[in-house]
């Protein structure tokens, strides 16, 4: 598909975090990901996909940007099987030709699924204010970003539903909170 | 008339459709370690040493079977940048009917292909992937008509296809046909990981390591340690170590992180899967006699197979 490495269906922008390279974060997820790959150049699809990937999409990565560091840093890595992984699964970026949504969560699903959160500067039960991890509100905040884009998905619905029933007050610390982190952290 | 018949690095095994009519009196193999190849993307430096390192030990395979192989080592000719300037450099000595390649991964080096052809004035054959157990022209049949693509039910025609946990009655063995919901156990601080398969790096690779950090120095990643198989014969052992060691425990914690332990219980298997030195048939084959030998459970076995027979072919 040559076209396929064009697709940017949620019109992302940002250039990838130089942590990706250097692992100097204080989310310990991302940390312990990017470490292991400097060291092994494998990481398994898990930590690829809901910490690498997930972090990158909610961020609004750019497709280009990311394909390419998933294809540097990765043994196996080789354009046919990378690209669609990327661009189709991680970033939901051909708008839902390969996946049925974007694959993005918060802290709990990494939390439930590992121990990185024990050792972390941030608190994943926290969910706004500087200790609050990342994941939390940076998931809320993608979604509101890209509601025209998402909101009639069927399996999404249920989450602006819930959005919508969050008092003002706390919309707002979610988007002050993302907006903090994108400006100081990105 | 002789033919060139040129090997990609990720097409390193000897079933590959670009070798399959070769005849060792006349043809000639190329195979090149290309300064655009290697640098395009800033490759972590223990993939270079692995993808330099299984083509040469592929090369001097095929050379120990009689098969004339003109190998191009890393900065051996600077001038030869491209797979359209080793060709026309080999050209320049030797005359050919044709070049014949197997379809690359890699939609870059496909259309510098598909423009080589007029620039060497020679046709060059590009030949089906046949390392696929769907073909293209199969796959674009099942994709037509349907608006989205959904793996799960190209996974359960390949399933049939193939007769792989299929019953006598044609139903999914076991009676479902994904396990997933049983491969998301949490992990437990308790687990004890096997230690991942290590091979030790032999002259060849030691020289290739050498070469890497003095020539790739601006690129990510530690060289320490390399412990990957570059051959088939070691790649075929890191397989049976998985089916017998991890294979039984790679469902339940399929989706778990623990720090410290990058391997868990996965496979390690896509390098190999991926340059050739592995057949995908072989790594499905070998899961399912664990199961048929009582060694790994269904949810795994069938969740290892899903992502070969679904997910890799599907993509």
């Amino acid at each position: 598909m040559p076209n396929y490495a064009e697709y940017n269906f949620l019109n992302a922008q940002r250039a990838l975090p130089e942590y990706y390279w250097t692992g100097n974060t204080q989310m310990n997820c991302l940390k312990q990901c990017v470490d292991q790959t400097a060291q092994t150049a494998y990481a398994h699809h898990i930590q690829r996909l809901m910490v690498l990937g997930n972090f990158a999409a909610l961020i609004d990565v750019h497709p280009k940007a990311l394909n390419e560091w998933f294809l540097s840093v990765y043994v196996d890595a080789y354009e046919w099987v990378e690209l669609p992984n990327v661009s189709g699964m991680v970033l939901f970026a051909d708008g839902g030709i390969l996946a049925s949504k974007p694959y993005v969560s918060g802290g709990a699903y990494i939390h439930k699924m590992s121990n990185y959160c024990q050792s972390c500067h941030y608190r994943v039960k926290e969910k706004n204010g500087p200790k609050a991890c990342p994941f939390n509100y940076l998931y809320w905040d993608f979604l509101v970003r890209h509601r025209d884009h998402l909101k009639d998905h069927p399996r999404i619905a249920m989450m602006y539903r819930m959005y919508e029933r969050m008092s003002p007050e706390k919309q707002q610390a979610i988007s002050n909170d993302a907006a903090n982190f994108l400006e100081h952290s990105t | 008339m002789s033919v060139l018949r040129l090997i990609l690095g990720d097409q390193l095994n000897e079933s590959i459709s670009s070798l399959s009519d070769i005849d060792p009196q006349h043809d000639l193999i190329v195979m090149c370690e290309l300064q655009e190849e290697a640098t395009y993307v800033k490759h972590h430096v223990k993939k270079l040493v692995f993808v330099f390192s299984a083509m040469r030990h592929f090369a001097a395979s095929l050379e120990s079977k009689g098969y004339p192989v003109r190998y191009i080592k890393w900065m051996e000719h600077p001038a030869l940048n491209t797979f359209t300037e080793v060709c026309a450099d080999v050209l320049k000595s030797r005359s050919f009917s044709k070049i014949v390649v197997t379809h690359p991964g890699e939609y870059r080096v496909l259309k510098a292909l598909q423009v080589a052809e007029a620039a060497l004035g020679l046709p060059i054959e590009i030949r089906g992937d046949d390392r696929f157990l769907c073909d293209i022209e199969e796959f674009s049949n099942w994709a037509q008509g349907r608006k989205q693509l959904r793996m799960e039910y190209f996974y359960r025609d390949m399933r049939k296809k193939y007769s792989i946990l299929i019953t006598e009655k044609g139903k999914p063995v076991g009676g479902q046909w994904n396990y997933d919901a049983d491969n998301r156990h949490p992990p437990s601080d308790t687990l004890t990981i096997p230690p991942p398969s290590h091979i030790e790096p032999d002259d060849l690779t030691q020289t290739v390591i050498e070469l890497v950090g003095l020539n790739f120095k601006a690129h990510f990643g530690s060289l320490e340690n390399f412990g990957f198989a570059v051959t088939r014969q070691d790649a075929l052992k890191v397989l049976e170590q998985f089916t017998v060691e991890r294979l039984p425990c790679f469902g339940d914690y399929q989706d778990a992180m623990l720090q410290g332990e990058p391997w868990m219980y996965h496979a390690h298997i896509g390098l190999y899967l991926n340059s050739g030195l592995l057949l995908p048939q072989e790594c499905i084959n070998a899961a399912l006699a664990a199961y048929e030998s009582n060694q790994a459970p269904l949810n795994a076995v069938e969740g290892f197979i899903r992502q070969l027979l679904g997910w890799r072919e599907y993509i």
